[in-house]
């Protein structure tokens, strides 16, 4: 079994950089938390240039660099974080089904990509522009094993471990590379340094027995993979059901536009997650952080699963004008449903519809255009109300009733949705005249009435007497009388 | 022995070849009624801005779903821009209309810039024949700009837009174009006449107001038979 490392470095700072990549070239520190006293946890080159180093203070930081006027010192953003973290398994997912993900790492098996790739070093290239895609620097180690390949992975950008060679690969690296968190805590390789063991083949040389009884549990585990055998388990899980981005916003944002413009940097970073898996859009979730305190939730359906950010974008823009957060916002998380954009199998004997993608892509237009609740095809609904209707998604599937000639020509109805209030006078026949916003005539000839009722058993039932009339604009009319009320409706004219 | 056959002039000059006939054919799609295809010569033109014009009830919305249907059952794909809202399902049912296959784009009332870039948002997509627009019973002050666009990207995608309004708005854009009129409506009383009436006709005039080539114009009388 072949294992890929996928290592994003400083992934705090990388995440801080993926949400404003405008700071990238500048003097940039990230610190634990907010205030002078929080601790340096990364920095970008300009800043490293600067004086700033791990560890400092953020007052010993701005003292250092106090020769560069732009040091700008942000706290590092869990939210942001997770998002990368999260980016970063994706990047996994463009390649595997299963992943196992740490937290500035992704694991997965390279098995059968080698029959897509021609050699491992072009797989591992391909991982680095698909992570470069998503706005993460990586390095991309793939080795026999997993404890092998996360040590590659902190060597060297790209690097391949062959089979059978993996001590002579970590022989000549630093013991620090192949130390974890809780190693670094017990001193572990300050206490090999005193011995004079600094690499990794200079430790493989020792005797296993005599750096058990010294060092323990983690020497036994160090000494083990100095000789290249690891037996770390692998343990790839399946991705999550949705692909989340979220992040803080420094000041509470109270308009529209603004806001959009912060949704559009998590959209476009979700989507380029989700088209690196080859997915699209089915639906999103908009979740604000309030100020000074709530959450709120907002729902964004889509008529069919879309690529495009610029079509959900605008969805977006038209469900928060419709219902905008009730209070400052200072934190989103958005949540995106992956789908598959549904293939179509082309029909020889068919003329060929609109490219599924397209077609996606055209439906979250007029969905944004429109409003989703007036797209779709429409459908007949199981009511004895004859305005009633119902939309169902649309979908370009091929029918039975395709070639088949349509029935005799039928006269059509036009409806007027609602029906129009009316006047109207009776005579002894029937309707003599009407009047309404939309006519006012009298009535040459009138047929009915034909009643209609129903629905008496849900409590909102309904009794009409309907009459279709000949008016002398030339039009023929249906109006009907409400039985309850007695009031008079326009439903339409025979068109 | 030679098999050449040369027609003479006067004959040679009514000839067409085999394959332009096919073209010509495949250019043209059906209305699903027979009159108004003898009338448009074969049908509505594919990649042309088509025009149904007429006030209330003259049967335009009756071409209108009759159209839809035969695209529909021919299998291409086709889309309804509704100005006002006002289809009207079980009559569309009953026109033929294969429902889960149309795609119905409710707009705004009173608001034919919406209707028009919908129109624009569908054409734009490719792969739909046929573009219905119905821009209801009002008479919109349209550009002329947007017209030029929208045949532009129906003659694109070789696509029909069909624009049904009460009167001619498209203008000097439109490729053919059918003016409706209602005569008379029939009403049956039953033989005793103590029966309720029964609405069970609709008799149209059609007329060609704008050709494909050059201006037509004929009549054609057309009746609806609810009874059927």
């Amino acid at each position: 079994m072949r294992i890929a490392c996928v290592y994003a470095p400083q992934i705090a700072l990388q995440a801080v950089l993926r949400r404003d990549p405008e700071l990238r070239e500048n003097a940039l520190a990230l610190a634990d938390a907010k205030g002078e006293r929080a601790r340096i946890v990364g920095f970008t080159r300009a800043a490293y240039r600067a004086g700033v180093r791990l560890g400092m203070t953020v007052c010993q930081a701005r003292t250092m660099a106090a020769g560069q006027d732009n040091l700008r010192v942000l706290p590092s953003s869990p939210a942001d974080t997770a998002a990368a973290q999260a980016a970063l398994a994706d990047v996994g997912y463009g390649f595997a089904p299963r992943v196992q993900s740490e937290n500035d790492r992704v694991f997965f098996e390279v098995g059968d990509l080698r029959r897509l790739f021609p050699s491992e070093q072009a797989l591992a290239q391909g991982v680095t522009a698909q992570a470069a895609r998503v706005g993460l620097a990586v390095r991309v180690a793939i080795a026999a094993s997993l404890g092998v390949a996360r040590v590659a992975s902190r060597a060297q950008d790209i690097a391949i471990v062959p089979t059978g060679g993996e001590a002579a690969f970590l022989s000549p690296l630093p013991i620090r590379m192949a130390c974890t968190d809780e190693d670094l805590t017990g001193d572990l390789e300050t206490r090999l340094s005193r011995w004079g063991i600094r690499s990794l083949g200079a430790l493989a040389r020792l005797p296993k027995d005599a750096v058990v009884l010294r060092l323990g549990k983690a020497g036994a585990r160090l000494w083990q993979l100095a000789q290249g055998c690891d037996e770390e388990p692998f343990f790839p899980v399946s991705p999550p059901d949705a692909v989340e981005e979220g992040t803080e916003i420094d000041y509470p944002i109270c308009e529209l536009e603004p806001l959009a413009f912060v949704l559009r940097s998590l959209l476009d970073r979700a989507m380029t997650r989700l088209q690196g898996r080859g997915l699209g859009c089915a639906g999103l979730t908009l979740r604000f952080r309030l100020d000074p305190s709530g959450f709120e939730v907002r729902q964004v359906p889509l008529a069919a699963p879309s690529k495009e950010t610029g079509p959900l974008l605008e969805l977006v823009r038209l469900a928060l004008a419709r219902q905008p957060p009730s209070a400052p916002v200072v934190g989103v998380t958005l949540l995106v449903l992956p789908a598959r954009v549904r293939a179509v199998q082309l029909d020889l004997l068919r003329p060929s519809g609109p490219a599924p993608e397209r077609l996606a892509a055209t439906l979250a237009r007029l969905a944004a255009l429109v409003g989703i609740e007036n797209l779709g095809a429409p459908a007949e609904t199981n009511s004895f109300r004859e305005e009633a209707v119902a939309l169902r998604s649309y979908q370009n599937s091929p029918d039975p009733v395709a070639n088949q000639p349509a029935p005799a020509w039928e006269l059509a109805f036009r409806r007027f949705r609602p029906p129009q209030e009316l006047e109207i006078i009776m005579g002894r026949q029937g309707p003599t005249a009407l009047r309404g916003k939309a006519t006012t005539a009298r009535i040459l000839m009138a047929a009915g009435p034909y009643r209609a009722s129903g629905e008496w058993w849900s409590g909102e039932g309904f009794s009409r007497d309907y009459w279709d009339v000949h008016a002398s604009d030339g039009a023929v009319y249906r109006v009907h009388q409400d039985q309850q009320s007695g009031q008079w409706f326009l439903d339409g004219y025979y068109d | 022995m030679s098999l050449a056959w040369t027609p003479s002039r006067a004959l040679a000059a009514h000839l067409i070849p085999a394959q332009q006939i096919e073209q010509r054919e495949q250019r043209r799609l059906t209305t699903g009624i027979h009159a108004l295809d003898e009338l448009l010569g074969g049908g509505w033109l594919r990649g042309a801005l088509c025009e149904i014009a007429g006030p209330r009830g003259s049967g335009r919305t009756s071409v209108l779903l009759t159209s839809l249907a035969t695209v529909l059952r021919h299998g291409h794909c086709a889309a309804l821009v509704d100005g006002d809202g006002a289809l009207d399902v079980r009559a569309a049912a009953r026109s033929g209309v294969p429902l889960s296959r149309l795609l119905w784009v409710r707009c705004a009332q009173g608001d034919p810039a919406q209707a028009l870039a919908a129109a624009k948002i569908v054409l734009g997509a490719g792969g739909f024949t046929l573009v219905a627009v119905d821009l209801g019973d009002r008479v919109p002050q349209v550009p002329a700009a947007s017209w030029i666009r929208l045949k532009r990207a129906a003659v694109e995608q070789q696509a029909i837009l069909l624009v049904a309004a009460t009167h001619r708005i498209p203008g000097a854009q439109g490729a053919s174009a059918l003016g409706l009129r209602s005569l008379q409506p029939h009403f049956d009383q039953g033989k005793d006449g103590t029966a309720p009436a029964v609405l069970c006709g609709l008799k149209i005039r059609v007329q060609m107001e704008r050709g494909a080539h050059g201006s037509t114009s004929s009549e054609i009388l057309l009746s609806h038979d609810l009874s059927r």
